[in-house]
């Protein structure tokens, strides 16, 4: 089994670092990591802060199973809520849209269902760090982040410590 | 009367593609036509401008499936382009997490074609070794390169990092693991394919997915620039390959190589290494792929027992180029050929940049291995191929005296 599905607590970062705002979650675990020193709990053995791009549904949460000994998924990303741009919410399984799995290919598994059955199978613990984007620049690359989500990176990094805590 | 068949979007594989069919009054596929729907994104003209280094990177996020092969392709091409050799433990840390990342991505089509072929009661507990095999995989991946998805430590000039004797032997025991499991796995999988029956019970036709196009690989798990000459490949517009309401929508250029369409993978690396002669077309491509899994454990267990985890992870030769030298990097990605080019230039910058990757060879082949069968077969020929389509889209063309065909085009 690889060394981040034997943690405790995975914190994933969301998100195309090419796509604009999509890069929030990038920031957040690059901004988690430098405050590793400071903050000796994301140093700990049982926590892994991962920087999962577009690929947590095919190498992190597809692989969570029943004997898995991960209690807790912390998912940092980007949302569209209809909130100002930059706003942080904590997101549960429950608060999140009811896709179906499988709707429509491997590639684009939505995160939402997965999210929800490693919750309601597997008894693992789900809260999502959203930020409402304010430019999602898909088809085009752009490696910025707008101003009011990059203001909203040491808040979200702060939730996170917060929900390390809990 | 021929009548039209379209399947839109295809199912159970990477990326939106549509599959449209002529068939028959019996059903019968005359023609197919197999073309990718995801949006162009530019990916490589983006790179212009930017550092060397930065390519890997940025290329791994090309998509969600294959980062590990695109970055390894990437940084075959730079060290190339700049005249960089990689150091020998370097390469062999490379290969291994290159072979990493198929040990995990062959098993998952496993699974994604499973209801298709395995029946209901052996379901739970092929899935469950499949599991297995996708965990070790990711452990090889992410013990060697540094981290699960976007391998860090694959670095222009060989490995960041160099692993330490305790990992070692952790790989090597989790290595024979895999190596067990994997012919279990092959095992069962080669009865199930030699039956030649869907799940449901309806018989496959032993010819379908038979096409006459040639194999391309270059090696059996890495990569092999002797076996490919890069000056023999052209990329034509997708109106080349399909009816001109077809191309319209097609967002994938047509490679051909030696003037020919090729199909890449599994296939073509077990006849070309292995002397994989005895099935060909979609079943064929399922046994290859099924045998790779083995193979790969194999080469796991030799390139660990090469490696010395004392031995330079990487050059320090300087990352510039002189503007000219076309670097290319082939690797055998999961589902085959996966070709990047770069010129650098003297300030370390990128000049040109282009991915010719897996998926894009097999596209056009495809439709043409649907002709000849009832159109209900046509999806699982498709799904043999295992296409991974967002990174395949691109739209540079030329045409065959290598002018750029016209930008309008496309519009």
């Amino acid at each position: 089994m690889p060394e981040y599905l034997e943690k405790e607590i995975l914190i994933l970062g969301c998100g195309n670092i090419l796509l604009a705002d999509d890069g929030f979650g990038f920031a957040v675990v690059q901004k988690l990591n430098e405050l590793k020193s400071e903050k000796p709990i994301l140093n700990a053995e049982h926590i892994g802060i991962i920087d999962a791009g577009t690929g947590s549904s095919h190498f992190i949460l597809s692989l969570i199973d029943e004997g898995t000994r991960i209690k807790k998924v912390i998912i940092v990303d980007i949302i569209d809520y209809g909130l100002n741009p930059g706003e942080l919410t904590r997101l549960y399984p429950k608060d999140l849209p009811d896709i179906p799995k499988y709707h429509i290919d491997a590639h684009d598994m939505p995160l939402a269902g997965m999210l929800n059955e490693i919750h309601d199978k597997y008894g693992v613990d789900v809260v999502v760090i959203g930020c409402q984007y304010k430019h999602m620049s898909a088809p085009d690359v752009c490696l910025e982040l707008s101003e009011e989500v990059t203001a909203s990176i040491d808040k979200a990094a702060e939730m996170v410590l917060e929900e390390l805590e809990k | 009367m021929s009548k039209t068949v379209e399947i839109k979007p295809t199912t159970r594989h990477e990326g939106h593609t549509n599959l449209v069919l002529t068939v028959d009054d019996e059903g019968i596929v005359e023609s197919g036509a197999y073309h990718s729907v995801t949006p162009v994104r530019g990916f490589e003209k983006f790179l212009y401008g930017k550092i060397a280094e930065f390519a890997p990177i940025a290329v791994s996020r090309f998509c969600g499936v294959c980062p590990t092969a695109h970055s390894t392709s990437s940084v075959e091409a730079i060290e190339r382009a700049c005249g960089i050799t990689p150091t020998k433990d370097g390469l062999i840390l490379r290969e291994l997490t290159a072979i990493g990342n198929k040990m995990h991505s062959h098993p998952l089509h496993q699974f994604l074609i499973s209801p298709d072929y395995v029946p209901k009661d052996e379901y739970v507990d092929t899935v469950k070794r499949i599991q297995e095999l996708r965990k070790i995989g990711q452990y090889f991946v992410d013990t060697i390169g540094g981290e699960a998805i976007h391998p860090p430590n694959l670095k222009i000039g060989g490995m960041a990092k160099n692993i330490t004797p305790d990992a070692k032997n952790k790989l090597i025991e989790r290595a024979k693991n895999y190596l067990e499991l994997s012919i279990v796995h092959r095992d069962y999988l080669l009865n199930l394919f030699n039956e030649r029956k869907l799940n449901d019970g309806t018989e496959i036709p032993e010819t379908l997915g038979y096409h006459d196009f040639p194999l391309l690989a270059t090696s059996l798990t890495y990569g092999d620039l002797s076996n490919y000459d890069y000056s023999q490949t052209v990329e034509l517009s997708p109106f080349e390959e399909y009816p001109k309401e077809i191309a319209l929508h097609a967002c994938s250029n047509i490679p051909k190589y030696k003037g020919s369409l090729v199909e890449v993978g599994p296939r073509a690396r077990m006849v070309a290494f292995k002397d994989f002669k005895e099935t060909k077309g979609a079943l064929g491509i399922h046994k290859a792929r099924a045998m790779e899994i083995v193979h790969y454990a194999e080469r796991v267990l030799e390139l660990l027992d090469q490696l010395n985890t004392n031995g330079a992870p990487y050059s320090e030769e300087p990352i510039v180029g002189d503007g000219e030298t076309l670097g290319v990097g082939a690797i055998e990605a999961a589902r085959g050929h996966n070709v990047h080019t770069v010129v650098v230039g003297r300030d370390g910058r990128i000049v040109d940049y282009t991915a010719i990757v897996a998926t894009t060879w097999n596209i056009p082949v495809i439709g043409h291995a649907t002709v000849g069968h009832h159109y209900k077969f046509a999806e699982h020929v498709v799904r043999a191929y295992d296409p991974c389509v967002s990174c395949a889209t691109h739209m540079i063309a030329k045409d065959y005296d290598g002018n750029t065909v016209e930008e309008k085009m496309f519009k």
